[in-house]
C-alpha cells in the first residue's frame, strides 16, 4: 500500500532559495506531494510560486512558524495524508534524505527527526553550546537523549497530525518534543547532513538565540513537566 | 530564616493557576511564559530578605505590605506595556486580513462575471 506523503515546506521572504530548493524536492522526490506556506513574506516569495505554477498556500500576513505548520498539517489533515515532513526552504535541508526519514517512521515511529549529530559530532560555536543545553534538559525531563532537538526536518505521522492540526500549544519546538516524549509518543532520529544557507539571514543572532534557550528551558523545566500525561 | 509568606503563597498560587489554564489548553505557553518568570521570581525572593532589602534600598519602599503592592504595580505596569503592543500588532493584523478578504472578493466576483458571460456568449451562439 502506498503511503500519501506530504512535504510542508515553510517559506518567509525566501526569494532567492525557494526556486532552487523547490526544484530540488520535485526533481529528487517526484513521489511525495509538496505544500509552501509562504508566511506573508514581503519579497517576491509568492510570485516566484505563482509563477511556477507551484503549490502554495498564501497567508496574507506574518504568523509566525508555529501557525504557517500548523496550517500545513491542516491541509494535510484535510487531503488524508499518512505523513507530514517539516522541511524548510532554505536551502539547509537536502531533499535525498526524506526517504529514509519516511521509511524510518514507517517502522512505527511518531516523530522522526533528522539529527545533525548521531555520529558526527558537534561544533564549538554558541549555536551548538544552545543546543546542548536543550539536549540535557531533555535528558533530565525524560530520559531520552535527542541529539539534535533543534533540527527543523522532521516526519510525523498521522496520529500527531491530528493532534497538531487543532491543539493551540503546538509549534514544532524542542519543549513540544519533551511533552510528546512524556506522553509516550515514539520518537526516533536517522542522521542526515544539512548544509549552510544559499543566502539571506538566519532569524537567530546572540540576542534572540538566548531568549530562545531561556524560553526553552523555562518551558520545559516548569509547563511540560506539568502538563497532562494521557494518551 | 525570614520567609515572605506574602510573597510565596500569591507566588505559588498564580503558578498553579497558570499551569491549569495551560493543561485545558486555554492559553498558549507563549503567552504564558511571562507570568511563570513573574511567579518563581516572586517566590525565589521569599526565600531571600537580601534581595527584598536591596529592592527596598533601591526604590525606597520599606514597609513591607506596601513593597508587596509596589512590585505588582510594576509588573502590571510592564503587562500591561506588553498587551498594548500586543493589541496593536493584533489590530493591525485585522486590518491587513479584511483587506485581503475584501479585495480577494472582488476578484471572484470577477472571475465570476467573466465566466458568466462565456457562458452567456456560448448559448447565444
Amino acid at each position: 500500500m502506498m503511503n500519501k506523503v506530504l512535504l510542508i515546506i515553510p517559506a518567509y521572504n525566501e526569494e532567492n532559495n525557494i526556486e532552487k530548493v523547490i526544484n530540488g524536492v520535485i526533481k529528487t522526490c517526484p513521489e511525495y506531494d509538496y505544500i509552501i506556506i509562504n508566511d506573508g513574506s514581503t519579497d517576491k516569495t509568492p510570485e516566484i510560486c505563482r509563477k511556477n505554477n507551484y503549490n502554495f498556500i498564501d497567508l496574507p500576513i506574518n504568523t509566525g512558524i508555529g501557525i504557517v505548520v500548523q496550517a500545513g498539517f491542516k491541509y494535510a489533515l484535510y487531503n488524508g495524508y499518512d505523513y507530514a515532513v517539516q522541511f524548510d526552504c532554505d536551502g539547509q535541508h537536502f531533499p535525498n534524505y526524506i526517504k529514509p526519514l519516511i521509511e524510518k517512521a514507517k517502522e512505527g515511529f511518531n516523530i522522526v527527526i533528522g539529527s545533525r549529530f548521531i555520529n558526527v559530532k558537534r561544533g564549538h560555536n554558541l549555536r551548538m553550546v544552545g543546543s546542548k543545553i536543550l539536549s540535557c534538559l531533555i535528558y533530565l525531563t525524560t530520559g531520552r537523549f535527542i541529539a539534535d532537538p533543534t533540527s527543523g526536518m522532521k516526519v510525523y505521522d498521522r496520529v500527531m497530525l491530528e493532534y497538531y492540526a487543532r491543539e493551540i500549544n503546538s509549534a514544532p519546538e524542542p519543549d513540544d518534543l519533551v511533552y510528546h516524549l512524556r506522553r509516550g509518543k515514539k520518537v526516533a532520529e536517522v542522521q542526515v547532513m544539512m548544509g549552510k544557507r544559499h543566502a539571506g539571514l538566519s532569524y537567530f543572532n546572540v540576542v534572540t538565540g538566548t531568549l530562545f534557550i531561556i524560553y526553552m528551558s523555562i518551558s520545559i523545566l516548569f509547563i511540560q513537566t506539568l502538563r497532562p500525561k494521557r494518551k | 530564616m525570614y520567609i515572605s509568606y506574602e510573597s510565596l503563597i500569591i507566588g505559588i498560587v498564580t503558578f498553579i493557576l497558570i499551569i491549569i489554564t495551560i493543561r485545558s489548553s486555554k492559553m498558549r505557553i507563549k503567552d504564558a511564559i511571562f507570568w511563570i518568570i513573574w511567579t518563581i521570581t516572586l517566590s525565589i525572593f521569599a526565600f531571600f530578605p537580601e534581595a527584598t532589602e536591596w529592592i527596598q534600598h533601591i526604590t525606597g519602599v520599606y514597609n513591607q505590605e506596601i513593597y508587596l503592592f509596589f512590585l505588582i504595580i510594576i509588573f502590571s505596569y510592564f503587562l500591561m506595556l506588553r498587551h498594548t503592543t500586543i493589541l496593536s500588532q493584533h489590530e493591525d493584523k485585522i486590518k491587513e486580513i479584511s483587506q485581503n478578504i475584501a479585495i480577494s472578493q472582488l476578484e471572484q466576483k470577477k472571475v465570476n462575471k467573466e465566466i458568466m458571460e462565456l457562458l452567456q456568449y456560448g448559448n447565444n451562439k
